[in-house]
């Protein structure tokens, strides 16, 4: 069983991007692939953040992602989860040629959408190298593009996402409501044992969105919709999360997979956990952010930070067991998250190689805590292959 | 009731029971007969070798033909994969911006980029066509063009641009394994070596191809930012030709889009007139091979008549007997063919080694087919081989059967039978309907009123050639300068002037074959030297520097240039664009040209009046319109006369020029137009130089300017003029070399036909030979006087011969040439080699006849004269 490292947001984690994360159909064997092996910068603690140019890509840089999922709500008031993310590889390839069409920088894009009456997820994900003007990653700002996919931040700080999929159209801005959240240590974010293992990693909790979706009457068929004619357009308002996280280092060789979760909560704080799992489903690392309503900030250590299944789902497509319902135990406070729909699978063995699980959750916590927020859970398919 | 039954059914079983027989009989008789060719063995082994060479000619430049454009075809659409519409740019190609609108257009679901090349591989010397894909786009559209390397999960090599995919085909072809690697020559004269990583799929159109990442061909071909071509899938319910249109509309000048099939069969096209210019040659052949039997029956049925006669007094019917005769006929057919469809695929696949796909004519570079067996086509040759040997076996057969048997056994028949031959009403009708056919247009460049003329031509003159000979008999039938010539004279000439049939019929094969060599060596040698005189004047300079994908940059040129050693430079750039969508690309030929007198330097067949200049001037004083000069072909197929505008699509943008001449390319046949290179450097805004000639300043010597120039070793070479122009003969005469070894085989059969019919002849006339012997000639006056006959015979062939081959050269020079390929030439007889020709025909005409009539005259003197008929 493969697992890509691009589809699931945290992948790269595991491999980050040591073997790129490197696109679909891509991945690439280790070292050997070029004879000129880039050295990539070394992700250090202390590094100082700087607004709007870390909003933009950092080249030099194995891995990097812009990552946005939240909630929304059309006319009919009904909840769905969205969420769009860039992936931006440097997989080590074509460093030699100086021609501004050599693959040196791939964008791997990739969005999808939950909407419990349709009962599984519409996705969908492309992948091309940055040239021919129309695959970009600005490093002035947040400006991302493929194709006629893009994100791009203005000079105000809020930012759109525009997505002309298949079978779907995004048309969403979104206003943050707060400065970026610093993960882990001012940013630098640990992600395994070694110091090597870790990220710059900053988020963007709470941020308001505002849109346009067209997407298919869920009672239709998508074959249709895909005729034209079928299509519904629909005003959408909801909250999203952003994240924002590039690296170079490689992730634990144990780990076989993870859990991750952002949730904004209804009282305005926000909180983000994840942890690494091994092939026995132990935690190898794990982390955390409280940001307060007050937006003081907490950060977990690895052993404050417990994941416990409340209840699994089993996939009827590949047979893979999630832990779609989970307790999240930090110290003084408890949530469990509950999916807005169980089917929440992306399958993407046919285009990317992997089957992960990445969607959108219900929180309830301790003290009459309540959100809405993202649950990714990788690695349950099988063990990742390199 | 059974009784009526029987009358019903009885008569077609009587007649299938009869037929049945007779059919037998007649096949038992046919092989019983073979034994009376046993007399003939030379004749018939001659008729069967021709028939053999043409049937093995046709098809093997059928089956060249066939596989070159197959693979053509397939390595353009295959290389499209799935792809509905194919946007294709001229030779440099055009901005990458036209793909970022492409795949934003809607309607298109997945667009891929390609940029394609040629490139002469280093160490093999093979010449190689890449295209540089963007795996991750190609993906969508020409999943085949991105074969996954190893384990599928290492697709990333496929980015890298070091590295290339190769078809199965080459990569044997280059004697490689995956692993090796491919050296390539960029355009700023660096070596690459690329690694083989990985195989493409073997089928058709991809086993012979290379496939790289899109960067590294920009880099080889030096077109960073430039794509050639765009791969376009359309989205399930849109129309591909609305779209198309749509897109046509906003494309830049010069770039077409067209489905992927249409354009590959527009690209093929361009070679059809030079394929079916090859077929027909290879026709001409098993037409000759016709004849040859058509002589060899003839003299057969004029040998045997008593032996027919006989038969047909022993009860065999005059069908059993044509079918006897054209079974006969048939089975040499056979023997013929067959040996021909072996020669075929030995020569097909000779060919393709020697000389490539086509034939060494260039149209298909870096493609490189194998020779597959192909049923249908050796079947249609097989059965041509056949019903050529049954054509020319028919008449003479047909004439045997209706022979009564009572005539035919008495000694003269022949010449009564014969007789309808003389007239010379048939041959001047189909000579008039070959002139005539002249007018006929032709069909996407394929002369078809041209080789009817030839082909009616061919036919006519061989029916004119008993009533050529007769008048020529009666010429010569004068005192010759009031001398009274002598007795053996006399008698020859008598002899032949009282029985001409059996002469005139051996006659129509030399007469045929010797047109057709003479045609053909006028043909060849017109272009031969118009092709040297062109040479001399497209090459004023004496060296040249510039070969495949050379980019000379403004400091490049400016180095040239302050070299002492050279005391004038001119620089071209080599550009390819496409004046019209479906057809072809033009050459752009930017020169340094003087527009005052572009005779200098181009060889002009046409040019615009002085005055239209002049009062242009006038006009148009703001904005004066650069001159261009097109090509013969580029005037025809674009219907440009001198005076007219045109516009070119440089830079992407059409640029108007005003036609100030024609002028005779024979380099490309698609067509090329020069424009002066600061045209092209104000349209496009590119300085750069792809050619150099040079003129080597006064004192200086061709090595001390190569010394000079030995800078731009590592790219190119200065190349000396008369190695130029040697190497372009060269492959002149390699582009020549089928027609040349169809003129030998026209005179080898001429000859054969010659020595073979007079044998025929000698023996056919033994008894009035023996006869005159008792009369009291001598062994030595009937030698000559045979002798003098074959002389006779052999110089009417040669003076029909060579009237009817001056015509029909005339016809390929002025008619199939022009409007096969649009190349005008000037007509050069080639004296020297038609007169050695003439001599060495009359030289073996006389000597088998001294010969021949001396074995007859001397042995079988007595036998003969009491031969009892």
């Amino acid at each position: 069983m493969r697992f890509l490292p691009n589809t699931g947001r945290r992948l790269w984690l595991l491999r980050s991007l040591a073997t790129p994360l490197a696109g679909l159909p891509l991945v690439l064997k280790a070292r050997s692939a070029s004879a000129a092996e880039p050295v990539y910068p070394r992700v250090i603690e202390g590094r100082p953040f700087v607004f709007p140019r870390d909003h933009g890509a950092h080249l030099p840089y194995r891995t990097e992602w812009w990552y946005v999922t939240g909630w929304i709500k059309g006319r009919d008031r009904q909840p769905l989860g969205f969420q769009v993310t860039f992936f931006r590889s440097r997989p080590g390839v074509a460093e030699d040629l100086a021609v501004a069409s050599a693959a040196r920088q791939l964008i791997i894009a990739h969005v999808a959408l939950s909407d419990p009456r349709r009962g599984r997820l519409l996705h969908e994900q492309r992948v091309a190298r940055v040239a021919f003007g129309l695959a970009r990653a600005s490093q002035a700002t947040l400006d991302v593009a493929l194709d006629d996919w893009s994100m791009v931040m203005d000079a105000t700080g809020s930012f759109f996402a525009r997505i002309r999929a298949r079978e779907f159209r995004l048309d969403l801005v979104f206003t943050p409501s707060a400065p970026p959240m610093l993960q882990g240590v001012a940013g630098f974010s640990r992600k395994g044992p070694l110091a090597s293992q870790a990220s710059y990693y900053y988020s963007l909790p709470q941020v308001s969105v505002r849109g346009r979706l067209e997407v298919p009457a869920p009672d239709r068929r998508s074959a249709l919709a895909l005729l034209g004619g079928e299509t519904r357009v629909d005003t959408v308002t909801g909250r999203a999360w952003f994240d924002h996280e590039w690296s170079s280092q490689y992730m634990a060789p144990s780990v076989v997979g993870w859990d991750w979760v952002g949730i904004n909560l209804k009282d305005g704080s926000a909180l983000m956990a994840f942890r690494m799992r091994d092939a026995a489903g132990a935690t190898v690392w794990a982390g955390g952010t409280l940001r307060r309503v007050d937006g003081s900030e907490r950060s977990f250590e690895p052993t404050q930070v417990q994941f416990v299944a409340l209840r699994t789902w089993q996939s009827p497509r590949t047979g893979t067991r999630f832990p779609v319902a989970m307790r999240i135990d930090l110290p003084d406070l408890s949530v469990s998250l509950e999916p807005l729909m169980d089917d929440q699978e992306l399958d993407a063995r046919a285009g990317v190689g992997a089957v992960y699980w990445e969607g959108a959750v219900q929180a309830h916590g301790t003290g009459g805590l309540s959100g809405q927020g993202y649950l990714e859970l990788t690695g349950y398919a099988g063990r990742l292959q390199i | 009731m059974t009784g009526s039954q029987d009358a019903n059914r009885s008569p077609i079983v009587r007649l299938l029971g009869s037929g049945w027989l007779r059919l037998h009989r007649v096949l038992r008789l046919a092989w019983l007969d073979l034994a009376a060719w046993r007399d003939a063995k030379g004749r018939l082994a001659v008729a069967i070798g021709v028939l053999a060479l043409g049937t093995g000619m046709g098809l093997a430049i059928e089956r060249v033909n066939a596989v070159a454009v197959a693979e053509f075809q397939a390595g353009m659409t295959m290389l499209s994969g799935e792809a509905d519409l194919s946007v294709r740019g001229p030779r440099s190609g055009f901005t990458e911006e036209v793909l970022a609108r492409l795949v934003l257009r809607s309607g298109v679901a997945a667009a891929s980029p390609v940029v394609e090349g040629v490139r002469t591989e280093r160490s093999s010397g093979l010449e190689i066509r890449f295209q540089g894909v963007d795996a991750l786009r190609a993906m969508a559209v020409q999943p085949a063009l991105v074969p996954a390397v190893g384990d599928s999960a290492l697709r990333l090599t496929n980015l890298r641009t070091d590295v290339v995919f190769v078809g199965p085909r080459l990569l044997e072809r280059l004697g490689r394994q995956v692993g090796d690697s491919i050296e390539l020559l960029d355009v700023s004269g660096h070596q690459r070596a690329l690694e083989i990583v990985g195989l493409l799929p073997g089928t058709p159109g991809l086993a012979g191809a290379v496939v790289m990442d899109i960067a590294t061909a920009q880099s080889i071909e030096g077109l960073e930012g430039r794509l050639t071509r765009v791969d376009l899938r359309v989205q399930p319910g849109v129309d591909p030709a609305v779209l198309r249109s749509r897109i046509a509309a906003d494309l830049p000048s010069g770039v077409e889009i067209a489905a992927p099939a249409a354009q590959a069969s527009a690209e093929a096209q361009v070679s059809r007139a030079y394929r079916v210019n090859l077929s027909v040659l290879a026709l001409v052949a098993l037409f000759c091979g016709a004849l040859l039997v058509f002589s060899a029956q003839a003299l057969q049925v004029a040998r045997r008549r008593s032996q027919f006669a006989l038969l047909r007094a022993l009860g065999l019917t005059r069908h059993e007997l044509l079918s006897l005769q054209v079974l006969q006929s048939a089975l040499v057919g056979a023997v013929g063919a067959v040996l021909g469809l072996v020669l075929a695929y030995a020569l097909a696949a000779l060919v393709l080694r020697l000389m490539g796909a086509d034939l060494g004519a260039g149209f298909f570079r870096g493609v490189a087919p194998e020779v597959s067996f192909d049923l249908p086509a050796s079947l249609t040759y097989l059965g041509a081989g056949i019903a050529a040997s049954m054509a020319g076996a028919l008449l003479p057969s047909l004439e045997a059967s209706r022979t009564e048997p009572a005539s035919g056994l008495r000694p003269g028949a022949l010449e009564a039978a014969w007789k309808p031959l003389g007239h010379a009403w048939p041959g001047l009708v189909l000579i008039a309907l070959a002139g005539a056919s002249l007018a006929i247009p032709a069909r996407e460049a394929v002369p078809l009123g041209g080789y009817c003329s030839i082909a009616l031509m061919l036919l006519g003159v061989v029916a004119l050639t008993p009533r050529v000979l007769v008048i020529f008999l009666a010429v010569l039938d004068r005192p010759f300068f009031g001398h009274q010539p002598s007795p053996v004279v006399r008698t020859a000439l008598a002899q032949l002037r009282a029985a001409p049939a059996g002469p005139a019929v051996s006659l129509a094969a030399i007469v045929a074959a010797v047109s057709l060599a003479v045609s053909m060596m006028l043909m060849v040698n017109s272009f031969r030297v118009s092709f040297e005189t062109w040479l001399a004047h497209i090459l004023p300079a004496q060296a040249y520097v510039g070969e495949g994908g050379l980019r000379l940059s403004l400091a490049d040129q400016r180095r040239i240039a302050a070299s002492p050693a050279l005391g004038r430079v001119e620089f071209m750039r080599i550009d390819e664009v496409r004046l019209t969508a479906g057809r072809p690309l033009v050459a752009i030929l930017a020169r340094d040209i003087d527009p005052a007198d572009p005779g200098a330097r181009l060889p002009l067949v046409a040019r615009a009046p002085a005055e239209l200049e002049a009062s242009e001037g006038l006009l148009f004083v703001d904005s004066p319109v650069a001159k261009a000069w097109v090509s013969e072909s580029v005037a025809e197929l674009e219907q440009l006369s001198p005076g007219q505008l045109v516009d070119l699509p440089l830079g992407g943008h059409p640029v108007r020029f005003r036609v100030d001449g024609v002028w005779r390319d024979y380099g490309r046949q698609q067509g090329a137009i020069v424009i002066a290179r600061s045209a092209y450097v104000a349209a496009t805004g590119d300085p750069v130089a792809s050619n150099a000639a040079l003129w080597i300043a006064p004192g200086y010597s061709f090595a001390q300017l190569q010394a000079a120039l030995a800078w731009l070793a590592p790219r190119a070479s200065v190349r000396d003029t008369g190695e130029i122009r040697q190497y372009s003969l060269s492959i002149f005469d390699r582009t020549f070399a089928v027609t040349w070894s169809l003129v030998g085989v026209a005179v080898v059969i001429g000859l054969a036909a010659l020595a073979g019919n007079l044998t025929a002849l000698v023996l056919a006339r033994r008894r009035e030979l023996s006869v005159l012997r008792h009369l009291g000639f001598t062994l030595g006056e009937v030698s000559r006087m045979i002798a003098l006959q074959a002389l006779v015979i052999v110089v009417a062939a040669l003076g029909a011969g060579m009237f009817a081959g001056t015509l029909i050269g005339v016809v390929l020079v002025e008619v199939v040439n022009r409007q096969a390929f649009h190349w005008s030439m000037e007509l050069h007889m080639p004296w020297g080699a038609l007169s050695l020709l003439a001599l060495a025909m009359c030289l073996l005409a006389t000597m088998t006849g001294y010969l021949g009539g001396r074995g007859v005259a001397s042995g079988e003197v007595v036998r003969a004269a009491s031969e009892d008929w």
